[in-house]
């Protein structure tokens, strides 16, 4: 009967009981030349081996008279109340639920307790701050060509009127009786008065002139000072004094009703005005009044 | 029942827990149930009794035993060799299974015969070779790197 060998995979398989020495003789013998003949057999018996040596050491291991006397005492009621109640011996579902509720616990307080409403405030003060994006200024030449035309109509556009009182019915009132003040208003006295306080309360009005200078350069500048220095301010959206196209210079501005006489006295100390009192829609505030003055070279 | 006889349970938790606290507690619990269970079955042999007893015990930790970290010390009464490395142990307890962890203790470790362990287990012997040949091999691997890392 011809000797069957054992496969790899066989010699493996009883190398555990080959060391054991559970293995009839048969076997036992077909693993010792399987041993002998390969490579990877051998390495893997050293590691059985290696592995019972390591457990037999393990297996010396003895438990000191102490320590059973210590587990051999009957639990105090104390004890055994301590054993149930500890943590280590709670089942882990309860375990789990209860670290889960503490998780919860901390997350509800900490969210009801803390000051988000301070944290909000502190991480948004930064954020209030003012942000200049652009700073736009008007071109010369554009605020020029804007302030040349200067009609009634643009002058009712540039106008910024410093507690102004705007009274669109008065305004129609005196676009339909336009005709029949005109020869009221067009008056050629140098010196100005108030006509009529029942006339001013219904409607507004503004002083126009043309202050003939022979030096306007300088003089100009004179005037603006001395209108400063009475209490006037702009009106309009230009600085007082304003060169226009034509070579003139504008005024338009605001000054004290108890100012004007100063004012036009020293209108005459630099040249000749032609001043008129017209009607306009917009009304002034009480003590206030507002002047359209041009200043030129003599032609 | 013999107080000599409670080392096999106090030694079993202690390999298959590796914690002083948790191993005496789950001794305790077991050893008292053997008393018990001596009472009420006088006919049982001894290892028979301890073995049912950490069986039972076994069940009910299999699954959350090995959670934790290892904590024990010699002055806590365990008297093993100096010479002794638990590293390829505690490897071996953190990555085999169960079934491999319970069967090793017993049959390698604590010497049940094969016999006995089919008797009260209920495992078949060829399943119990097949498992030990597989940890065996396992915790001879550890050792072997551990060796050759050292040498």
């Amino acid at each position: 009967m011809k000797k069957r060998e054992l496969s790899d995979f066989m010699t493996q398989e009883l190398l555990y009981d080959f060391v054991k020495n559970n293995l009839d003789s048969e076997r036992k013998k077909s693993v010792e030349e399987a041993i002998e003949k390969y490579e990877d057999i051998r390495s893997d018996l050293k590691t059985i081996e290696s592995g019972l040596q390591y457990l037999e050491s393990l297996s010396k291991t003895l438990v000191s008279t102490a320590l059973i006397q210590q587990v051999n005492e009957k639990e105090t009621y104390f004890g055994q109340i301590q054993k149930l109640t500890s943590y280590e011996n709670w089942p882990p579902f309860v375990k789990w639920t209860l670290e889960a509720v503490l998780v919860i616990s901390v997350v509800i307080t900490v969210s009801l307790l803390a000051p988000w409403a301070q944290f909000k405030d502190f991480v948004m003060q930064n954020k209030n701050s003012e942000l200049i994006l652009a700073e736009f200024t008007k071109p010369e030449s554009q605020s020029l060509i804007e302030t040349s035309n200067t009609t009634e109509q643009s002058e009712k556009a540039h106008f910024e009127d410093e507690g102004e009182k705007s009274d669109p019915k008065k305004a129609i009132e005196v676009e339909k009786n336009k005709k029949t003040d005109v020869s009221q208003i067009n008056s050629k006295i140098s010196s100005v008065s108030i006509r009529n306080q029942e006339e001013t309360k219904k409607t507004g009005f503004v002083y126009r002139g043309t202050l003939i200078i022979v030096n306007v350069e300088v003089g100009t500048e004179k005037l603006k000072n001395t209108i400063v220095e009475l209490g006037g301010r702009k009106a309009g959206e230009v600085e007082l004094g304003w060169r226009r196209n034509q070579g003139d210079y504008y005024f338009h501005f605001t000054i004290p009703e108890s100012k004007l006489s100063n004012l036009e006295d020293y209108f005459k100390t630099l040249g000749t005005i032609k001043l008129s009192r017209d009607p306009h829609p917009r009304i002034m505030p009480d003590g206030i009044l507002r002047m359209i003055i041009t200043t030129e070279e003599p032609k | 029942m013999k107080e000599d006889q409670l080392k096999h349970i106090l030694l079993f938790f202690f390999f298959v827990t590796l914690s002083d606290k948790r191993s005496k507690i789950l001794a305790q619990d077991a050893w008292f149930w053997c008393l018990d269970e001596k009472k009420r079955s006088p006919h049982l042999e001894p290892n028979k009794i301890i073995l049912l007893s950490i069986a039972r015990s076994w069940k009910k930790i299999e699954k959350e035993v090995r959670s934790g970290v290892a904590s024990f010390s010699a002055d806590s009464g365990w008297l093993f060799s100096r010479s002794v490395q638990f590293e390829p142990w505690k490897e071996f307890q953190k990555t085999a299974s169960s079934e491999e962890l319970f069967i090793t203790v017993l049959a390698q470790i604590l010497k049940f015969p094969e016999e006995l362990l089919t008797n009260v287990l209920g495992l078949s012997s060829g399943t119990i070779r097949y498992r030990l040949a597989k940890t065996t091999r396992t915790i001879g691997a550890a050792v072997e790197i551990r060796q050759s890392g050292t040498t």
